[in-house]
């Protein structure tokens, strides 16, 4: 009996890597996920970022802004408020000038508007009524 | 983080600044604004932008071009229950929605981005957190944060007469009830980034409500092109 062995057929070394490869996409497997790829290009490229600093705002309490940049402390800290102002000219002096506090004043009801008035005309200190609208506002 | 302690000292923060005429500003917010402040880690911050009529910024988000993919331009929208909004928006939700503890601004990119900068008065987290295993951790901590809370086993019969929209049904899944979950406002680099809308679709597919949800597709971007105060956190 003549055995015959299978012949070595050529090309067949080229093809078993594909063969190999399209039996792995068809089973589903990823050979690289997306989102991996995704991630890795995000921090490749958050390595390489620099950030203008004219926009860095430091803390208060910490170095001064470099010029050109906003300060960060408030020009008024410190100044008083002018004194004897009637209720309506108090009122659209807040808003002209501390309207931080004033959008809060404004949500207080009239009976709260009259007290934190009533704490301003015996002491006219914008810190004082910054803490009386605070206080007032939240213990509504 | 706590609301209440925090929603005093951004009442203290806010009473600290906000002077609309006592240094009057060239370039303001808007037409009534110099600048807002809001809290970031505890501590008062001022945003307000470059008065330097002249600068032009440097650095990484001066680029035009970055590879698309992955750093394509995206959608106006991320899905159309979530309003796309813009810094305007954001001042306001800074006065209004941080102030008062119902709302966060969130940072959604991977901290390597967030440490190089941050808008102020936001919370970094990142956009994988929200992709998370509802089982992970992270991510119930995260929507602890954020107002949400996880539920543990629910009786059959309420959670029928959930999906029927009783109870407060629409704000309630398996796993969470979100009838506290604060309104968000998230970003990421900009236009071109893609951290900020996956976490949105996350969010929506955990089931959070999408009026609670804004997306500021202008991002750092933008925020930086118009000179806005950044923080490092």
């Amino acid at each position: 009996m003549i055995r015959r062995t299978p012949r070595f057929r050529p090309g067949f070394g080229r093809v078993r890597p594909l063969l190999w490869l399209a039996l792995t996409l068809a089973s589903g497997l990823p050979l690289a996920a997306p989102a991996d790829a995704y991630l890795d290009a995000l921090k490749e490229e958050a390595n390489a970022v620099q950030v203008d600093p004219l926009t860095r705002e430091p803390v208060a309490g910490q170095a001064p802004s470099p010029a050109g940049a906003a300060p960060t402390a408030d020009a008024t800290e410190g100044k008083g408020m002018p004194a004897g102002l009637t209720q309506a000219e108090f009122e659209d002096f807040l808003q002209k000038k501390y309207f931080g506090s004033f959008s809060f004043y404004r949500k207080l009801p009239r009976q709260k508007k009259d007290a934190v008035f009533q704490a301003y005309s015996q002491r006219p200190d914008i810190r004082f009524i910054r803490e009386q609208i605070k206080q007032t506002y939240l213990n509504q | 983080m706590r609301f209440p302690r925090l929603q005093a000292l951004a009442l203290g923060g806010l009473l600290l600044g906000m002077t609309a005429g006592a240094a009057a500003l060239d370039v303001k917010l808007d037409s009534v604004r110099d600048s807002v402040e809001t809290i970031h880690n505890g501590q008062v911050v001022k945003v307000e932008r470059i008065q330097d009529l002249d600068h032009k910024i440097t650095g990484s988000f001066a680029k035009t071009s970055r590879k698309c993919p992955p750093f394509c331009i995206q959608p106006t929208q991320v899905d159309p229950r979530v309003r796309t909004v813009s810094e305007i928006d954001i001042f306001d939700f800074m006065e209004n929605e941080v102030v008062a503890g119902t709302g966060i601004i969130v940072d959604a990119r991977l901290p390597s981005w967030n440490k190089k900068g941050t808008i102020p008065g936001s919370i970094n987290i990142p956009f994988t957190v929200f992709e998370s295993s509802p089982s992970d951790p992270k991510l119930v901590d995260a929507l602890y944060k954020l107002g949400v809370r996880k539920r543990g086993e629910v009786n059959v019969v309420t959670r029928f007469l959930e999906k029927l929209g009783l109870l407060n049904g629409h704000l309630k899944t398996d796993d969470w009830d979100f009838t506290q979950a604060k309104k968000l406002i998230l970003f990421c680099n900009g236009p071109w980034c893609g951290q900020s809308p996956r976490a949105i679709r996350a969010l929506l597919k955990l089931g959070y409500p999408p009026e609670r949800l804004a997306y500021y597709r202008g991002g750092m971007q933008m925020w930086q092109m118009f000179g806005l105060t950044t923080i490092e956190p």
